[in-house]
């Protein structure tokens, strides 16, 4: 049993006011979640979460924030109530596989990509004779669903990496240097003044708008996956990014005058290498670090060979 | 949305260095929190914390958006990237948007106005004598509540046609629609409202009888439909407006004569269902194989809708109108009982609603609210044409 961490008197008496209602509200009774239990669960997510110095008040504001009939279900399928598990198989069962074949986008791959995580969440790993569910992490925060869901992107993500350096080391070893992984474009070296003066540009925006930019220009995402993630409009997105990108140039430009380049100078500096270096990031990413490249990759190692086992497969 | 060549390109120099930037925190964040945020869950400080590491973190961002549910604005044609989709580029697609709602409109107004043609007043029954509550005219074999009809004093209709002359105009023509009522020849598809107006015609004399003639034709709501035979006539200064009054509601339940009462629930498996006989059986209701109006029967939101199970979480009613809110923030609005369903997007200009819808509320026809799983609220005040986001 892990030891756990000690409960502030604040987040303690928040609990205590708080429980009857909670408890009712959680259904635990139903799967077999003690009252006592429960305040413990709720006792331990808000000192995970809570600066230390939080009062009561905060505590209970951030505890009536919580998804509390869902992190109930959660915790008490962790700790294996059969009633519980019926539950969550009848609600998230179906959901989980297709948010998997969403992610996955191949039936075979969804199926063993939910599969593990039924594993993970029923608890194969056993600590100091326990079965140690992936559900007892969940806090609440936001819907299981959605937990679910960011469970199964980080393995899938997590997967994707794995395999693309594995497979990048077979076909390095199979097919000698000329179909070794592609070398990274060399960059040229631009002015010093100029990459501080974008480094300055580029800390001088805000996370979100950086974000935008990396997700934009990086990930190669459309302007309606960036409005989805961040909860607005695909008009908005396209007004900012057309805007960032245009700002962040002459904020360049202006860095670089402010550091003792002349205008003329500093402009050059910018257009040639605008104009000799530009290039189209998503052409670029497309051979490199997106998803997109992944299932791109995959479809055309499949088509390349016969109809048997993939060599993604045969790596594992 | 027309997209400039500008935003295609960046700067190698621009890009690498955004590549190089490091997390501010070096550990991933709680995979809690990235579902909250995917969620729009987080504020303040833990959002602030998760975007910074986001900015630099190519595989959270990745985890992220991969996470985000699968229905939504990203599937709806007009909402992909123009240069792939000409035709529904975002100034065409605002017109179509606008001829939409101007459809919704004038649906909306017709049916409203049919529902009022409906709820016409067939007669306005000026009895002399003294009848029983329930007796009734015609073939009053309903199952329905004795409808009550409220009648002027025996002596009104004298005193009305005496002081005829002393009228405005209105006044006379809404004391010939008590004549013709007398006679009962016909029925007389005058709503209470336009009985109003005529009373409001009244000089001082007649006023307080306008008044009465008009107290007791708001509380003669009629039943919606029904004609002159079937209406039951109560006694002059009976009681019973108010009571007509309190019953007026059933009308919404029971809309039209044609429809049977109506009862709509969702069951813990999430479907939807409907009782025509007060509960006693059910029938469970699909909305998506049947919808609806070509523009949404097109959209690709419509056909992922019906290609998934859904799973509904809510439903109201009132009167005709029903609105039933699945997962995945699925709507689906009939404005006819339930026989035509339209899949419905909840936007409120650069918001749209996320999550599984889990209350919906109408306190009217108009008037409505729709609470999420991700804790919006949204609300409308025409009948679903526009939405606010409340929170």
């Amino acid at each position: 049993m892990r030891a756990r961490k000690p409960i502030s008197a604040p987040v303690q008496s928040a609990v205590s006011e708080l429980l009857p209602e909670l408890h009712a509200g959680s259904g635990c009774e139903q799967i077999g979640l003690t009252h006592e239990a429960f305040g413990e669960i709720l006792a331990d997510v808000a000192m995970k979460y809570l600066p230390p110095h939080a009062t009561e008040r905060e505590a209970c504001a951030f505890l009536r924030t919580l998804r509390i009939e869902e992190l109930a279900l959660a915790r008490a399928c962790a700790g294996g109530h059969n009633a519980a598990w019926e539950l969550f198989l009848v609600r998230y069962r179906e959901k989980l596989y297709q948010s998997a074949l969403r992610i996955a986008r191949e039936d075979s791959a969804a199926r063993e990509l939910a599969d593990t995580l039924y594993a993970e969440l029923f608890g194969t790993v056993t600590r100091d004779g326990e079965r140690v569910s992936k559900l007892a992490s969940f806090t609440g925060r936001g819907s299981l669903e959605g937990w679910l869901r960011t469970v199964l992107a980080q393995e899938f993500v997590n997967r994707y990496r794995r395999t693309r350096r594995l497979v990048s080391l077979d076909e390095e070893g199979e097919e000698g240097s000329q179909f070794a992984a592609p070398q990274p474009e060399p960059v040229l070296s631009p002015d010093s003044r100029l990459e501080s003066a974008t480094d300055a540009a580029l800390a001088a925006l805000s996370g979100e708008e950086r974000m935008v930019l990396a997700a934009y220009f990086l990930d190669g995402r459309t302007l309606a996956e960036i409005a989805r993630l961040l909860g607005v409009h695909e008009s908005t997105i396209s007004r900012k990014v057309d805007k960032l990108a245009k700002s962040l140039r002459k904020q360049i430009l202006a860095n670089m005058v402010r550091q003792g380049m002349g205008r003329r100078q500093a402009e050059e500096a910018l257009e040639v290498d605008v104009r000799d270096v530009r290039l189209d990031i998503r052409r670029s990413l497309a051979q490199g670090s997106s998803t997109l490249a992944f299932y791109k990759e995959k479809e055309n190692r499949l088509k390349a060979e016969a109809p048997g086992e993939s060599s993604l497969n045969s790596n594992r | 949305m027309k997209l400039d060549t500008e935003m295609d390109t960046l700067p190698k120099f621009v890009a690498t260095r955004l590549r190089e930037q490091r997390p501010a925190f070096e550990s991933h964040p709680d995979t809690n929190l990235l579902a909250a945020f995917a969620e729009r869950s987080l504020v303040g400080r833990e959002r602030t914390r998760v975007v910074e590491h986001l900015a630099a973190c190519g595989d959270c961002r990745e985890a992220v958006a991969l996470a985000l549910p699968a229905t939504e604005i990203a599937h709806l044609p007009g909402f992909h990237r123009a240069s792939r989709i000409g035709w529904l580029a975002w100034p065409r697609l605002r017109w179509a948007v606008l001829a939409a709602g101007m459809l919704v409109v004038a649906s909306v107004g017709i049916q409203q106005y049919s529902r009022r043609q409906e709820k016409t007043v067939t007669s306005n029954v000026v009895a002399s004598g003294s009848l029983p509550r329930d007796a009734s005219l015609g073939s009053s074999k309903l199952h329905q509540p004795a409808f009550p009809q409220v009648l002027a004093p025996s002596g009104d209709a004298q005193k009305v046609s005496a002081r005829r002359n002393r009228l405005p105009a209105r006044v006379h023509e809404g004391s010939s629609v008590i004549a013709r009522a007398q006679k009962a020849t016909a029925e007389i598809p005058r709503s209470a409202e336009e009985v109003q107006s005529e009373g409001a015609g009244l000089d001082a004399d007649g006023a307080a009888e306008g008044q009465n003639q008009l107290a007791q034709n708001r509380a003669e709501v009629p039943f919606p439909g029904r004609t002159f035979g079937d209406l039951n006539v109560v006694k002059a200064k009976d009681p019973m407006p108010e009571q007509a009054a309190s019953e007026s509601p059933t009308a919404q339940t029971s809309p039209s004569p044609m429809l049977p009462a109506q009862r709509w629930s969702v069951t813990a498996a999430g479907a939807l269902r409907r009782s025509l006989d007060d509960g006693n059986t059910w029938e469970n209701v699909d909305p998506s194989p049947g919808d609806q109006d070509g523009l949404q029967q097109k959209s690709k939101k419509a056909q992922a809708a019906r290609n998934s199970s859904l799973v509904f979480r809510a439903v109201a009613a009132s009167g005709l109108e029903v609105w039933a809110g699945a997962s995945d923030g699925i709507l689906y609005h009939s404005s006819d009982g339930g026989s035509r369903w339209a899949l419905t997007t909840v936007t409120d200009s650069a918001l749209i609603l996320t999550g599984d819808i889990t209350g919906i509320q109408f306190s009217d026809v108009l008037h409505g609210k729709i609470a999420t799983s991700t804790g919006e609220l949204w609300t409308t005040f025409d009948a679903g044409r526009t939405w606010h986001r409340q929170q």
